[in-house]
């Protein structure tokens, strides 16, 4: 294979790309997005919880907005719920017998205010609370009335009822403490919840991620090729450099302008985390804010847990990963790119790439998605490590997770390293012969026969 | 020896594009490769230069085979192409630097062309900003960028004006005296006439005539006879066996097929009281002999 001067047409590939508008746009708009991101994940928390004590619209937002309750506790619960907690939150509370409740239930049906009755009933099936709001959706929802029970009312009702058994008020907190359960492997530390959801998102967004860059990137390289191709500047080309030169300068250059912006985003969303992240929420998830409320303590012991297996290693087999992927989706890229000779071709001669690049990407995807909450690797999955279309951006996602081991990673780029020779060598056999071809585009059957015959 | 082609046959699946060409270059100046269209030059060229694939056959430089990668060869293309939305002076540069040179050398060389190619004021330009004409300019420029010692140039004047005409023959000549080696592909004959010494004419994929140019005419005779007179001259040209070939307002040329012939009819012409204005024996021109051995193709075709 003669590559002599492909280091020459990787430079200049790679350096047009960057100075292209195109590449400058999508970088500035990724840049933007990114930091926008992470300021928002960062400020927007403390915005939001700060806001919540300043200011009587604020105020009445935590009530949901209502002013006024009737409540007809018709429970028979002795001794009854206490709801004079409400006034302290600037909600007028009402108790009202339960004669009053047909001529209150016409009166806030009528209203024009925010106020609403509540009937506190007990039957076989337990204790019930209607709510009854006006007719008029303006000032109250029934999202609104359901809200308001569920923060303030529900609490107190089963408080009183627990009380009225007869358990001591001290033990009423204790009573209510929740029940959860998990299921581990023997020996294992059962996992943290939200590490697990953490972490089963993590192959999902990689993927996204990876499938961006590198088919994206590898349809580029077979436009550049096209191009060439197309306004005769190939030939020219050609009196200096061999045609495998051209492919591999130009699939490498495409490459690193792939690589450096996928950088780019992570170096963007890295050092815009390190700038804010003492001033806000990022720096109590990540460890820079040293006090914590117990609440974002979880959150961090999540953040801790589902990145434990991140490394410098890992970041090695990323970029050995997204290099692989790249090689393998480009070569083909740029065979499909070098068919045509016409440029309104081009998009024709992509669909089988394009096709094979969404199939690996969506298998890769949604064995992702399938696997969140089962226990350990699915068959989907496991085929999905493997299978050279899928396994560039299945694999990344997989060993930041820990779902896979190092001798597994290892198997699978070695199966994408032999995929990408066999590519290599297909390409070297008929790239050189269809490079100059004009005419009809070259159909897939007439470059296996060209492979063959070579 | 120069460049030396060796029964060269290029294949396009059971289409032949080029049957057992052999030539060789033994001397610097113009080589003219010349032929209709579709009779495999530029195919020709592409396997010379190892762009295509060829069957069989060998081609030589200077002893060794022939490689781009070693051999600084300069190639203006029949079809022009250049990158649309680069600068002229960034695509010059990458082709410089693909030649091998180095950065320095090479934009020494892009200034030089480009001021002698009367282009410098195109160098920040995009090439999608150019004419047609300018645009030749600068591939030519590219062509010669790196020096070479092998230059090849498939139709140089297709699309110039006089003026830019003048400046590409200019530009030849100069090669021509600094001792290069050219192959040229054209369908102007008297431009290719005006430089060359050896020639091969191809007609359907085949070589029909190869050698020296004025060997070849030599070897026709003086067979062709022009006249321009201020009577009607045919009756008598017809009289003494000269075939016509072609008649203009200025001038008659008539096919010789005996020496007695012409020396006969201008006997008869100063006889019967003629004003003869122009009376030439020649031997026939390139583009005669060009349409002579490749006229049937169109026909054919």
């Amino acid at each position: 294979m003669k590559t002599k001067g492909w280091d020459k047409v990787f430079k200049f590939t790679y350096l047009q790309m960057l100075k292209s508008k195109a590449y400058k746009i999508s970088t500035f708009i990724i840049v933007l997005v990114i930091a926008l991101m992470m300021l928002g994940i960062n400020f927007l928390p403390g915005l939001l919880s700060g806001s919540d004590t300043s200011g009587d619209e604020t105020a009445k937002s935590a009530v949901f907005g209502i002013e006024r309750v009737y409540i007809s506790d018709q429970s028979g619960i002795y001794p009854p719920a206490d709801f004079s907690f409400l006034s302290e939150l600037e909600v007028e509370v009402n108790m009202i017998s339960p004669d009053e409740t047909a001529e209150i239930t016409s009166k806030v049906n009528q209203s024009d205010q925010a106020e609403i009755l509540i009937e506190i009933t007990r039957d076989d099936s337990g204790i019930n609370i209607l709510t009854s709001r006006p007719e008029s959706q303006e000032l109250i929802t029934s999202d609104d009335c359901q809200s308001f029970v569920n923060a303030f009312l529900k609490g107190s009702v089963w408080s009183a009822h627990i009380l009225s058994l007869g358990v001591p008020e001290d033990l009423v907190s204790e009573a209510a403490v929740s029940v959860s359960s998990q299921v581990t492997i023997a020996g294992e530390t059962p996992k943290n919840e939200l590490a697990v959801i953490i972490t089963s998102f993590i192959p999902i967004v990689s993927s996204l991620l990876l499938f961006m860059f590198i088919v994206l990137y590898a349809q580029f390289t077979a436009s550049s090729i096209a191009m060439e191709k197309t306004s005769r500047v190939m030939e020219t080309l050609l009196t200096s450099v061999r045609p495998m030169a051209v492919i591999l300068g130009k699939v490498l250059g495409m490459g690193l302008a792939s690589f450096t912006q996928f950088f780019i985003l992570f170096a963007t969303g890295f050092g815009v985390t390190a700038v804010v992240a003492p001033l806000g929420t990022l720096g109590e998830v990540f460890g820079s804010v040293e006090t914590v409320s117990p609440d974002m303590q979880m959150v961090r012991n999540a953040f801790d847990e589902a990145f434990a297996n991140f490394n410098a290693m890992t970041v090695v087999w990323i970029v050995v990963i997204f290099i692989l992927g790249f090689l393998f989706f480009s070569l083909i890229a740029g065979l499909f790119g070098a068919t045509v000779s016409r440029m309104e071709d081009l998009q024709s001669a992509m669909t089988p790439l394009s096709l094979f690049g969404a199939f690996g990407f969506l298998f890769a995807y949604y064995a992702s998605i399938f696997s969140i909450g089962s226990d350990g690797i699915n068959i989907m999955e496991k085929v999905s490590y493997y299978l050279p279309i899928s396994s560039p951006f299945a694999l990344p996602g997989a060993i930041i997770s820990g779902q896979m081991n190092s001798l597994d990673a290892l198997i699978s780029v070695l199966v994408l390293t032999a995929c990408n020779i066999v590519m290599l060598i297909f390409v070297s056999r008929v790239y050189e012969t269809i490079i100059l071809h004009t005419g009809n585009r070259v159909s897939l059957g007439a470059m296996f026969k060209l492979a063959k015959q070579k | 020896m120069a460049l030396k082609v060796d029964n060269l046959v290029k294949r396009y699946g059971d289409f032949t594009a080029v049957k057992d060409l052999s030539f060789s270059i033994e001397k610097p100046g113009v080589f003219a490769l010349l032929g209709g269209n579709g009779a495999g030059k530029t195919t020709t060229i592409r396997a010379i230069l190892g762009m295509l694939s060829k069957e069989s056959g060998t081609v030589t430089w200077k002893g060794r085979n022939l490689s781009v990668t070693d051999e600084r060869i300069g190639y203006l293309a029949e079809e022009r192409g250049l990158y649309a939305k680069y600068t002229i002076w960034e695509q010059m540069l990458y082709f410089a630097e693909l030649k091998g040179m180095k950065k320095a050398e090479a934009e020494e060389a892009i200034t030089f062309w480009l001021e002698r190619l009367e282009a410098a004021e195109y160098t920040k330009k995009r090439a999608e900003q150019l004419s047609k004409g300018n645009q030749q300019k600068i591939q030519l420029a590219i062509a010669l960028i790196s020096d070479p010692e092998l230059l090849i140039l498939d139709e140089p004047l297709s699309g110039l004006d006089p003026v830019n005409s003048e400046l590409f023959k200019s530009i030849i000549r100069e090669q021509i005296n600094k001792g290069k080696y050219i192959i040229m592909s054209s369908h102007q004959m008297a431009t290719v006439e005006e430089f060359c010494e050896d020639i091969v004419i191809m007609r359907r994929s085949e070589v029909v005539l190869q050698g020296n140019l004025n060997k070849i005419k030599k070897g026709y005779g003086r067979v062709k006879l022009s006249v321009k007179a201020d009577e009607n001259i045919l009756p008598l040209a017809l009289e003494c066996g000269l075939i016509v070939e072609r008649q203009t307002p200025n001038q008659t040329d008539f096919k010789v097929t005996a020496q007695s012939e012409p020396e006969q009819f201008l006997k008869k012409t100063i006889e019967s009281n003629i004003t003869i204005v122009k009376y030439e024996l020649r031997e026939p021109t390139l583009h005669e002999i060009f349409v002579e051995k490749v006229g049937g193709e169109t026909n054919e075709n």
